[in-house]
């Protein structure tokens, strides 16, 4: 079933259970672009579930996750199939030659004929000789239950990895959750630096691809020493192997390779100590890096704390740091579990700031909270989970005046601050 | 043919038997702590060596009919509690100070103490006792006497079943339905599971969780300590690396069952006796761990839990 | 005293320990130190290695042994004369790590997204598997004997001459010596370097909150494959060098499980995921177990008189040694004794109550 177009993120009939306890059950959840909404409910009326299903930690026991009408499981493409075909085809390979005896295998094709009458031409033909001189059938049998194997092991381990936390993170959803989790013993800065890994690893950190222009600039500059230094390192330590394996008649050639190897591994080596980064354009895209960090730890207030470790930090700079950290991200669409937990009113102004001000970033957020004024507040649409099941949706004022929802909460002692 | 494989049916029963009885050893201190107890394996060898001087100080191997049975079952019952005693000890004085340490801790110690363990071993059997053979090689294999009758039971049949073979399956059998009882009709039991679903709120129910966790390794070791005996009566060897490798395929098969589970431990134990015995036939005994653990790499492909086992969500 | 200061005097002793040698050789001494320190190079790079697996990643791995006895077999079997090969020493450098790497990213790729302790049970059934491996297929390995000669490291003569070497095999083993420091040490400066970088950052949010450096987008399973697979990579590098020092790829039981612990406890003793820390605790373990206690064998012998009891020799008691060292250290300082200061926090945590 797909999902109306003008959602950014749908959820449709999705059902969580745990053995025998419901937690979630046949939820259906829209959120359009640019909003802000809200999922509310007693406690465990399954709203962490709900997001824990939406960003791929739980696998749902039946229904949908859809992002910008995609699915937000890893699509089974072609290419995913030839990668269970090849995974096969290594495995029946390796199951051949145990089923030929590598050992006797080795024997015929090896050590048939002495080293200086080897060609691989003929070690090909006394493969095929040996192979096919063996019991065809075990042989036959043995290859087809090695692809077997092979293939559907391979896809059961595609099975299981195709909703996964850092897939649907991946695709623009990033959270925060509501018992703090933060790298405690990684400094402020650093905690959002691990968030922007995947624009580190593809040089697009910086606003606007600033990185990119960064290393326009400067990236011919000592560049070719970075990957020449290690290649040459390689190349001559393969010279060296090819002149000196068989014997040595001309001491020339390998004493220049020896020079040439000790002397790039030495400058490479110097180069790396005084340096400290790998290479000389990764230097940069982390200066850009950083430089972005800085700036949302800004946007969050904790820029003068960038330095410190994280668990040094406050309770409701903690939280403000989770949010810095989702957004560094880059999410289309950010969840924020329980935001304004343990927070003292004025910290929940803030926060309510804070929060529309992340919208106005052009990020839709999806929240969980039980302060009603944050949610009252800052809300375009709520949607509220009783017992895992939804019983209303609508903006804050139509959620107000519904009778299923006042009768809920009337029953809950900690709705209505 | 058929009766090569009646043979092996028998052997794989009678090997798998004692794989899962040390298997239900790891298991059960796996479900309560989530911890692999790596020194599980040794203390079954320790109680091999155990029982092994208890032979050779009582003079069993020269007793006849019912006071051989006698004492027999007098050296199961003190190799049990030998094994159940140290398996506690290992417990109180390395493990429990570790109980809140991060997960890696008590897992470098148990290797820790499976190589001091190993070590005592190799001391034991330096011992200049006749069984040991005078202690003058104590890396070697200490043969165990053949206490039981080696006759076929079944008189002239091609089929060999000796008093040993039912003696380990019943022995074994007999524990394993006792330790079912104890886990599902007593209130020890009641509260070992409870713990293993969830300590927390065992706790807070008023469950002595220390308690259950001594009689785990209680229960462990006694296994363990049983299980040596039974093995050394059907081996007829005692070494002191033998806790190694049975100790390693005892958990692979915890593993194949469903770790933490233990009617998976007896079931992995049985299947990984039924496939080593006959691999060792069809294949060849010098490729059988590569078989074993061939086996176990594919069912974590494609049942990571386990045969029995069920997939456990972290908390969130 | 600093394990800076502690570390200099090594950096500044092992350039020139050779020299010692030679001198001790006109002495009439026969010290062999360069060929012992060769064997802690060795070890430093394996511990060095397996830091980047349990250290940095913070997977249990007890297999590392079989990747080592990859990495010297792959060596054996690329340089001996009796295969058609001969890549020679410098070749085998280069390919024994890709073999042993791919050996780690297939044992790796199905094991590494379940569930951690599994790991252990499975790298010690590779261990396992390869040592028997090994021995079975005899046409390949030579079985117990190994494979050998393994031809030693080519020296020029000019070199020869300029090390003011006697004969071809003292050159060798002087170029050996270095080849195995210089290995050594980039490995530990490239690590060094990594450590700072993106990946190593990805490798403490890992250790830290697996769960939520996913939900970061870091995919858990691909950074732990770089590090089993990297590790696997550097063990066979070691390898390389060990067979080729000792000019034979050696009896099987060499990489078995015991080895396997050995460098386990170098690493503990030195301190998880340390660098530093790997480097001093694989010298003081290795160069205990190298030096000191042939010394202290010879030692009992004169003291007992009989040294015909096989308990008489100190190889009878170092697993002692070694099952106390893990046991004491965990129990005691459980960073190790030069610790990385951002993993002695988090091991001296205590984890949250769920």
């Amino acid at each position: 079933m797909s999902a109306p177009a003008t959602s950014l993120l749908s959820v449709r009939k999705l059902t969580l259970r745990f053995g025998g306890l419901t937690a979630v059950s046949e939820v259906d959840l829209d959120v359009r672009p640019g909003e802000i909404a809200a999922v509310i409910g007693p406690n465990g009326a399954g709203k962490t579930s709900l997001f824990n299903a939406i960003t791929g930690i739980y696998e749902p026991t039946s229904g949908e996750v859809h992002l910008d009408g995609r699915d937000v499981r890893a699509p089974m493409t072609g290419k995913v199939v030839s990668g269970w075909l090849a995974t096969g085809l290594a495995s029946s390979l390796l199951f051949l030659f145990i089923a030929a005896g590598i050992d006797a295998t080795w024997k015929a094709v090896i050590k048939a004929h002495p080293p200086w009458e080897f060609t691989i031409s003929g070690a090909f033909s006394d493969l095929f000789a040996h192979v096919a001189a063996g019991n065809t059938m075990l042989m036959l049998l043995f290859s087809l239950v090695g692809f077997v194997i092979g293939a559907l092991g391979a896809r059961a381990v595609w099975l299981r990895s195709r909703r996964t936390p850092q897939g649907v993170a991946l695709q623009g959803v990033a959270r925060t959750f509501q018992n703090i989790r933060l790298f405690h013993h990684m400094g402020v800065l650093e905690n959002v630096l691990v968030a922007m890994d995947r624009h580190l690893r593809r040089g697009t950190v910086g606003s606007g691809g600033a990185a990119r222009s960064a290393l326009d600039g400067r990236f011919p500059h000592g560049a070719w020493l970075d990957l020449g230094l290690p290649a040459v390192c390689v190349l001559a330590m393969v010279g060296l192997g090819w002149t000196t394996g068989d014997g040595v008649d001309d001491e020339t050639v390998p004493s220049v390779l020896l020079v040439a190897l000790v002397g790039a591994a030495l400058a490479w080596l110097v180069r790396l100590t005084r340096r400290g980064t790998l290479t000389g354009a990764s230097r940069i895209v982390e200066a850009v890096a950083r430089q972005e960090a800085m700036e949302l730890l800004k946007f969050v207030g904790l820029d003068r704390r960038a330095g410190d470790l994280a668990n040094s930090l406050a309770y409701g700079e903690q939280r403000r740091l989770e949010v810095a950290r989702a957004l560094a991200t880059r999410p289309k669409l950010l969840l924020l579990d329980e935001p304004a937990a343990g927070m003292n009113p004025s910290e929940t102004v803030e926060l309510m700031a804070l929060v529309r001000a992340i919208r106005d970033r052009g990020v839709t957020v999806l929240l969980i909270e039980h302060h009603m004024r944050v949610v009252m507040g800052i809300s375009d649409h709520i949607t509220v989970l009783v017992h895992g099941k939804r019983i209303a949706h609508g903006t804050p004022d139509e959620i107000r005046r519904d009778p299923k929802v006042i009768e809920a909460y009337l029953g809950a002692d900690d709705g209505g601050h | 043919m058929l009766d090569t494989l009646a043979q092996q049916l028998l052997l794989g029963l009678t090997n798998g038997m004692v794989f899962a009885l040390i298997a239900l050893g790891y298991t059960m201190v796996y479900g309560i702590l989530e911890f692999i107890n790596f020194a599980h394996g040794d203390v079954f060898m320790l109680s091999g060596f155990f029982a092994l001087t208890l032979v050779g100080a009582s003079g069993l191997q020269d007793a006849q009919g019912f006071s051989l049975f006698a004492q027999l079952a007098l050296v199961l019952v003190l190799a049990s509690g030998f094994g159940a005693v140290v398996n506690l000890l290992i417990d109180r004085l390395v493990y429990k100070p570790l109980r809140k340490a991060p997960k890696l801790a008590p897992l470098v110690s148990a290797i820790g103490v499976s190589f001091v363990l190993q070590n005592i071993g190799l001391i034991w059997g330096a011992l200049p006792l006749d069984v040991f053979g005078g202690g003058g090689q104590p890396a070697a294999p200490k043969s165990f006497p053949a206490l039981l009758p080696t006759d076929n039971l079944l008189g002239d049949a091609a089929l060999t079943l000796q008093l040993k073979d039912v003696l380990v399956i019943g022995a074994s059998l007999a524990v394993m339905t006792a330790l079912f009882l104890l886990v599902t009709r007593t209130k020890l039991g009641m509260a070992m599971r409870a713990t293993a679903q969830d300590p927390q709120a065992a706790r807070l129910m008023g469950v002595d969780v220390d308690r259950v966790v001594a009689a785990t390794f209680l229960v462990g070791g006694g296994l363990a300590g049983f299980a040596a005996v039974v093995y050394a009566l059907y081996i007829n060897t005692v070494y002191y690396q033998m806790g190694y490798q049975n100790g390693l395929y005892a958990f692979t098969a915890a593993v194949v069952g469903g770790i933490g589970n233990i009617p998976g431990a007896v079931l992995g134990g049985l299947l990984l006796g039924l496939v080593r015995a006959f691999s060792d036939q069809f294949i060849g005994a010098q490729w059988q761990p590569a078989v074993l653990f061939g086996i176990l790499i594919v069912l974590l492909v494609f049942r990571p839990a386990g045969l029995l086992g069920s997939t456990a969500r972290e908390k969130v | 005293m600093t394990t800076e200061s502690l570390l200099l005097i090594f950096a500044v002793l092992y350039p020139i320990f050779p020299v010692f040698d030679l001198a001790g050789e006109a002495a009439g001494l026969q010290l062999h130190l360069d060929q012992r320190l060769v064997t802690i190079f060795v070890y430093g790079i394996l511990v060095v290695a397996l830091n980047v697996q349990v250290g940095y990643a913070g997977l249990l791995q007890l297999g590392i042994a079989a990747f080592f006895g990859i990495g010297a077999m792959a060596t054996g079997v690329m340089t001996v004369d009796k295969y058609p090969f001969h890549f020679g020493f410098w070749g085998a450098l280069v390919c024994a790590p890709l073999v042993a790497a791919v050996a780690g990213a297939v044992i790796g790729a199905p094991t590494l997204r379940l569930r951690g302790d599994y790991l252990a049970i499975v790298t010690i059934g590779f261990g396992e598997v390869l040592r028997t491996v090994l021995i079975n297929l005899e046409n390949i390995t030579d079985g117990p004997r190994g494979l050998n000669p393994v031809p030693e490291v080519w020296t020029p003569s000019w070199l020869r001459d300029w090390l003011g070497a006697g004969d071809a095999g003292e050159a060798n083993l002087l170029v050996m010596y270095y080849t195995a420091l210089l290995v050594l040490v980039a490995a530990v400066v490239v690590l060094k370097v990594i450590e700072n970088t993106r990946i190593g950052r990805a490798f403490v949010a890992l250790r830290e909150d697996e769960l939520a450096a996913a939900c970061m987008g870091l995919d858990p399973g691909r950074i732990k494959l770089m590090a089993f697979a990297g590790g696997a990579a550097l063990s066979g590098l070691a390898g390389c060098l060990y067979a080729t020092n000792l000019t034979t790829t050696a009896d099987p039981t060499n990489y078995d499980f015991n080895n396997a612990v050995m460098v386990l406890c170098c690493l503990i003793i030195g301190g998880l995921g340390s660098l530093r820390g790997a480097l001093l605790g694989a010298a003081l373990l290795i160069g205990f177990d190298n030096v000191l206690s042939p010394l202290l064998d010879r030692g009992i012998q004169v003291a007992v008189g009989d040294a015909s009891h096989p308990l008489a020799r100190f190889s009878s008691w170092r697993w002692f040694l070694f099952g106390f060292a893990l046991i004491f250290m965990m129990r005691l300082r459980p960073e190790g004794l030069f610790p990385a200061r951002r993993v002695a926090a988090e091991l001296h945590e205590e984890p949250e109550e769920a």
